[in-house]
């Protein structure tokens, strides 16, 4: 289910309140920052129910909360590609590095970092996720020729 | 069938001792294999009417037929021979000196089985192009994933096919050092230096490490199998030296494991270290290769197997001179 909430504390909880109240099973929460307009941002909550009857009162329910459900169609397929990188990540900027990789439609979700200390190598783990498997792809090539040039060793799925 | 066995160490022994062991059965399907001579980088064993090959492997340069001075590039020319055998040591800078072995044997019109990557990597599609004008065999089976059949499954069963991509782990060495860092959380070095004790890697190990050796054998499957006319400098390579306990770490909480992977399409030629599901049939252990044919009509063929011992090579060259025996017979 896709939705517009205001990026303001405490909004998702007026979607994922009615979800578990009618027993439906919460699978994935998506924020699209990158696709953020003005104050409003694109959420998208994945979750199983059992049969239609427990989606529309999931629905309605939603909606009486006030919030905007922008489409229930089903999520499109998403690809993705988790990412490991080693070396000095976070001293050669890992910011620039993903700011310079992602286009429209791609996206960065969980980082998991393992910093020893400022002077050791650090790892960091993070999903890519993307509507097109061939934009996927061009970020990966992307972000290889990055970390080439920043001298950070990285592995992708 | 005439034999000249060019190289005689591990490979090349292990042949021999073969040969001898399956006698009987090779006769009962039509393989009779008699070994004219059999040449070292120095000298070598000669009788034009047949080796007894379980009196050299005993003997060595005792035995009678042994000449010190003796030379394979004469010997292809001299000698009975309808296949010459070529198993001497890879030099993938020249290809020397099986590259010149080869085309030896090719000019004579002899049929050629090789292990040896060499001469392939440098000069792969020129051999191909000489064999097929001299309505010539080069066989070439042992060089990738030594027992696994992978160029006569691509021959023979996948001949209706279009071979679309190959991936999979081609160095028996470097998934030893990943298997071993991720099943029993040794580092690096300490994983490199067991492979070394326990004789999987060599003492300068950047052949294997670097992904040399894959590439190789990467060229070797896109110009043997896809048709290509490739070199390793069209392979993008990246070693593992790189690969941390906690990258591995990290990929293990998402269900992945790191491999050494090589993979091929039309587009892309590229060995590096990648993350592959657990679950995955590329995600095999300890010495073992695997490769995944992927086919149009067939979809992904996986096989899995011993990626390098003498015996297993020498089982590759085997099934190459029985596949020449049966053409040969036009059975």
């Amino acid at each position: 289910m896709w939705f517009n909430l205001a990026d303001e504390p405490g909004q998702l909880l007026r979607i994922l309140q009615p979800i578990a109240e009618f027993g439906g099973n919460i699978r994935e929460i998506s924020h699209l920052r990158e696709e953020k307009k003005g104050n409003f941002l694109p959420v998208v909550v994945t979750f199983d129910v059992k049969d239609l009857q427990q989606f529309l009162k999931i629905k309605e329910a939603i909606e009486a909360a006030g919030v905007q459900i922008t489409s229930t169609e089903p999520h499109p397929e998403v690809c993705r590609k988790i990412v490991i990188m080693v070396g000095h990540v976070f001293a050669t900027n890992i910011k620039d590095t993903i700011d310079r990789v992602l286009e429209r439609g791609v996206r960065v979700k969980r980082v998991v970092a393992r910093i020893k200390s400022a002077e050791e190598a650090s790892t960091v783990k993070f999903i890519l996720e993307a509507d097109a498997k061939d934009k996927l792809e061009r970020t990966i090539r992307l972000l290889k020729k990055i970390a080439d040039e920043k001298r950070l060793f990285i592995v992708w799925s | 069938m005439d034999l000249i066995l060019i190289g005689f160490g591990n490979v090349g022994r292990a042949l021999a001792e073969v040969l001898v062991e399956r006698e009987a059965e090779l006769k009962g399907i039509g393989a009779n294999f008699n070994v004219t001579g059999i040449f070292r980088s120095k000298g070598g064993f000669i009788s034009p009417d047949g080796l007894n090959l379980k009196d050299v492997l005993e003997r060595g340069e005792r035995h009678p037929s042994w000449v010190p001075e003796a030379s394979a590039l004469e010997g292809i020319s001299e000698l009975p021979c309808d296949v010459v055998v070529e198993m001497t040591v890879t030099n993938i800078e020249t290809g020397e000196p099986g590259l010149s072995f080869i085309k030896k044997a090719l000019e004579e019109g002899k049929d050629v089985v090789t292990s040896n990557k060499g001469p392939l990597v440098v000069s792969m599609r020129e051999l191909l192009n000489m064999a097929e004008k001299k309505g010539c065999f080069l066989l070439y089976e042992a060089t990738v994933g030594a027992a696994i059949p992978v160029f006569a499954v691509a021959r023979e069963a996948l001949k209706h096919n279009e071979v679309e991509c190959i991936e999979g782990i081609l160095n028996g060495t470097t998934n030893y050092i990943l298997s071993r860092m991720s099943e029993d959380k040794v580092s690096f070095d300490d994983a490199l230096r067991e492979a070394q004790e326990m004789g999987y890697a060599e003492a300068d190990p950047t052949y294997d490490v670097e992904g040399i050796d894959a590439a190789c054998k990467l060229v070797i499957l896109a110009n043997g199998i896809m048709g290509m006319n490739k070199r390793i400098s069209d392979v993008e390579r990246e070693g593992v030296r790189g690969v941390t306990p906690e990258m591995i770490e990290l990929a293990e909480e998402e269900g992945y494991l790191v491999k050494h992977i090589s993979y091929l399409d039309r587009e892309r030629m590229e060995v590096g270290p990648r993350l592959v599901p657990k679950n995955s049939p590329l995600s095999i252990g300890g010495t073992f290769n695997v490769i995944t044919i992927k086919a149009d009509l067939a979809g992904p063929i996986t096989l899995i197997g011993k990626g390098a011992g003498p015996r297993e090579t020498a089982s590759a060259v085997l099934s190459d001179l029985l596949t020449i025996v049966k053409e040969r017979s036009g059975r």
